[in-house]
């Protein structure tokens, strides 16, 4: 889910690289040296798993991850989806240099948030309720990712508010897919390693 | 110099309370030992030379290392200075994407300005057999070039303590007689755990079984 | 990753290529007018060609990428106000509409462009060198050199999972069996990455790491560095006076 170069308004594109670096700058120092590695290793699974492709009828559609991240980084996941969106803008020309903030924004604002949701809400969680929190939170998590995307075209110019419309009705059934897959994968870690899902400490 | 580089006494450790690893485990390595271990899959080997590290912390026991006991992240950072550690894994050994970078990190982080790290990975590269590997990317290198550079990265550091986490394995015949060749040259204490039996008679004096928990002395 | 083939222009400072391809990307973000753009196109074009960039592997992503611009011009004329500029069969296109359409689509490709032709040739390790001689902070490029070095090992290890899982007869449907298989995929690449992030950890630690990156590498800046990055200067004001003028 890329916002393609040369469609978005310069001011929004200043503007969006703006916030993208302050987003990156608490979210390093968020981070801290010995975290290092677990970001980056993430980063390098949200690349991989965004190659992923689920068979839709005769098209196919590819997987975000975006709640995934957001669950298991926090405001870390702003260095960890910056990184992997400028290496497939600079590998495979996805996306782009210049609206690399936009997409950085669109990826990680969704993925944060969703993160502070899912901390609350799994304080004294059994198995059933974190998955469905995972779920839950992996919808929002796709359903504000394709908000903040239409919203970008929208404030590009009014004239985009078709292909905004478009992109929206294009990504209601990822909606859903995310939602299964990151509840079930949350579901998977879960029972694996307890000890790697946010406030899972206190409950194990 | 102390004349034992490692002491357990009574080391307890598992990574769940109800399944314990190493019980009440007693160890002693003096200076200069070349001391192999052996051991089943899944008795605990890697976990010891880890425990050694400071990467693991013991939950009962004592860990002596350098004549001193060690405890906190602090206490381990001399440790790790001195003593090298060969992973198992060399992908998670190696973790910048050229050989120089890895290689030149361990000098680097310790000190070292970059013209002078950069000189001590040639050498160690020169040592393991791979000179010309600078600029290679480590990803694309085979599992046996991989456990060469593996190697380089911890000589390059100049330790006196070398612990080997199954040094042979992925290397072919030739490979494996150029690490016989380069650490029995090597004036180090050599703790290594290996399969690899007759690789350990040729390198070790004093050998080990892990059985249990504990180190039994072994043939 | 794909393994990179190199063209001639590993011959520049891998410096020089990121401020060039910043410059343009920053200089062609902020025009405004349809002309204004046309020399951000022809300067990675020129560039590519003297340095042989093998423009064949774009092939690809200008076919997706215009064919996302026809999609938003499709969609979006009919609805752009203003006076009528063209009439093609029975849609009448603005003239506000066809400088919007003008605008996106020469940016777009000319953004593209030289993102491609200066960066997508170079070994992403040099990226990391360079991003550390500009000053980016050294926790940041070991993040970003940590994540190019791991890519690859991830890549093969989904391949090995899908693999595991095909040998015991999944094959890719859209039903739910599909997508809980896809799930576990997903949670075993993420529990994999996961452990190896502290084995990793761990690893830095042996060697001496604790806190603080120092950057390895000195690279040489050359003449013909500074020569290409004032050509690329160059362009980004011709492009201004252009902008300005018309
Ligand atoms: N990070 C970890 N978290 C939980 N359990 C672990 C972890 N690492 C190892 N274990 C468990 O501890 C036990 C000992 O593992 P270890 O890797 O030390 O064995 P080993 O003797 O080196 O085996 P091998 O010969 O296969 O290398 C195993 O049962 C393993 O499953
Ligand atoms: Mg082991």
């Amino acid at each position: 889910m890329h916002v393609s170069e040369g469609i978005i308004a310069p001011a929004l594109l200043g503007g969006s690289w703006l916030a993208t670096m302050a987003g990156l700058v608490y979210g390093m120092r968020r981070t801290g040296p010995a975290k290092i590695p677990r970001v980056a290793l993430l980063s390098a699974a949200f690349f991989v798993v965004t190659f992923v492709r689920i068979p839709l009828g005769p098209a196919h559609m590819h997987l975000v991850a975006t709640g995934l991240i957001g669950i298991l980084l926090g405001w870390s996941a702003f260095p960890a989806l910056f990184v992997a969106l400028l290496l497939q803008a600079i590998l495979f020309q996805y996306g782009g240099l210049a609206v690399l903030g936009v997409n950085t924004l669109i990826m990680a604002l969704p993925a944060v948030t969703v993160h502070y949701g899912f901390r609350l809400g799994v304080r004294r969680g059994t198995h059933a309720r974190v998955m469905w929190l995972a779920g839950l939170a992996g919808a929002l998590a796709v359903i504000g990712n394709v908000l903040l995307m239409a919203g970008f075209l929208v404030g590009s110019d009014p004239a985009f508010a078709a292909p905004a419309l478009g992109v929206l009705i294009a990504h209601l059934p990822l909606i859903v897919v995310e939602g299964v897959v990151t509840a079930l994968a949350v579901s998977f870690l879960y029972k694996a390693r307890p000890d790697l899902l946010p406030h899972m400490e206190m409950v194990s | 110099m102390s004349s034992t580089v490692i002491e357990l006494n009574k080391v307890t450790f598992g990574y769940h309370a109800d399944r314990p690893v190493l019980q009440e485990l007693d160890w002693v390595v003096p200076a200069g030992a070349r001391v192999g271990i052996v051991g089943a899959n899944a008795t605990g080997k890697s976990t010891l030379l880890h425990i050694c590290m400071g990467l693991r912390r013991v939950q009962s026991g004592d860990v002596v290392v350098y004549g001193q006991r060690r405890v906190t992240e602090r206490d381990f950072r001399e440790v790790r200075a001195r003593m090298g550690l060969l992973f198992q894994d060399s992908d998670n050994q190696l973790f910048c994407p050229t050989v120089l970078d890895d290689v030149a990190f361990g000098p680097l982080h310790l000190g070292a300005t970059p013209a002078a790290a950069q000189t001590a990975a040639r050498e160690a590269l020169k040592t393991v057999g791979l000179p010309g590997y600078e600029e290679r990317i480590t990803s694309r290198l085979s599992a046996g070039e991989k456990k060469c550079v593996a190697l380089a990265t911890n000589l390059a550091m100049q330790p006196d303590t070398l612990l080997l986490d199954e040094p042979t394995s992925f290397l072919d015949e030739p490979s494996r007689a150029r690490l016989l060749d380069v650490l029995a040259r090597l004036s180090v204490t050599l703790v290594m755990v290996s399969h690899d039996h007759e690789f350990m008679k040729a390198l070790t004096t004093t050998r080990y079984c892990l059985r249990d928990g504990r180190l039994v002395t072994d043939g | 990753m794909k393994s990179v083939s190199h063209d001639a222009l590993v011959v520049l400072d891998p410096r020089a290529r990121i401020l060039c391809a910043a410059g343009c990307c920053m200089a062609t973000a902020l025009a405004t007018q349809p002309v204004a753009v046309i020399p951000a196109l022809c300067f990675p074009l020129i560039v590519g060609v003297i340095f042989r960039f093998p423009f064949r592997r774009l092939s690809w992503m200008a076919v997706r990428l215009n064919g996302i611009f026809i999609l938003m011009a499709l969609t979006t004329l009919p609805f752009v106000d203003g006076p009528a500029w063209r009439s093609v069969g029975p849609l009448t296109i603005t003239s506000p509409g066809a400088h919007l359409m003008g605008v996106m689509i020469l940016k777009g490709n000319a953004l593209v462009l030289s993102c491609a032709v200066f960066l997508s040739t170079m070994e992403s390790a040099s990226l990391g060198h360079a991003l550390s001689r500009l000053r980016v902070p050294t926790a940041f490029v070991q993040l970003l050199m940590s994540v190019i070095r791991y890519i690859d090992v991830l890549l093969e290890e989904h391949a090995r999972i899908r693999l595991a899982m095909r040998a015991r007869g999944f094959c890719p449907q859209f039903n739910v069996l599909t997508l809980r298989t896809h799930a576990v995929a997903v949670g075993a690449l993420f529990l994999r990455s996961l452990d190896r992030a502290e084995q990793v950890a761990d690893a830095m630690k042996c060697r001496g790491h604790h806190g603080t990156y120092a950057a390895t590498r000195t690279l040489h800046w050359r003449t013909a560095d500074s020569v290409w990055i004032g050509t690329a200067l160059s362009v980004i004001m011709v492009m201004f006076w252009l902008g300005w003028s018309v």
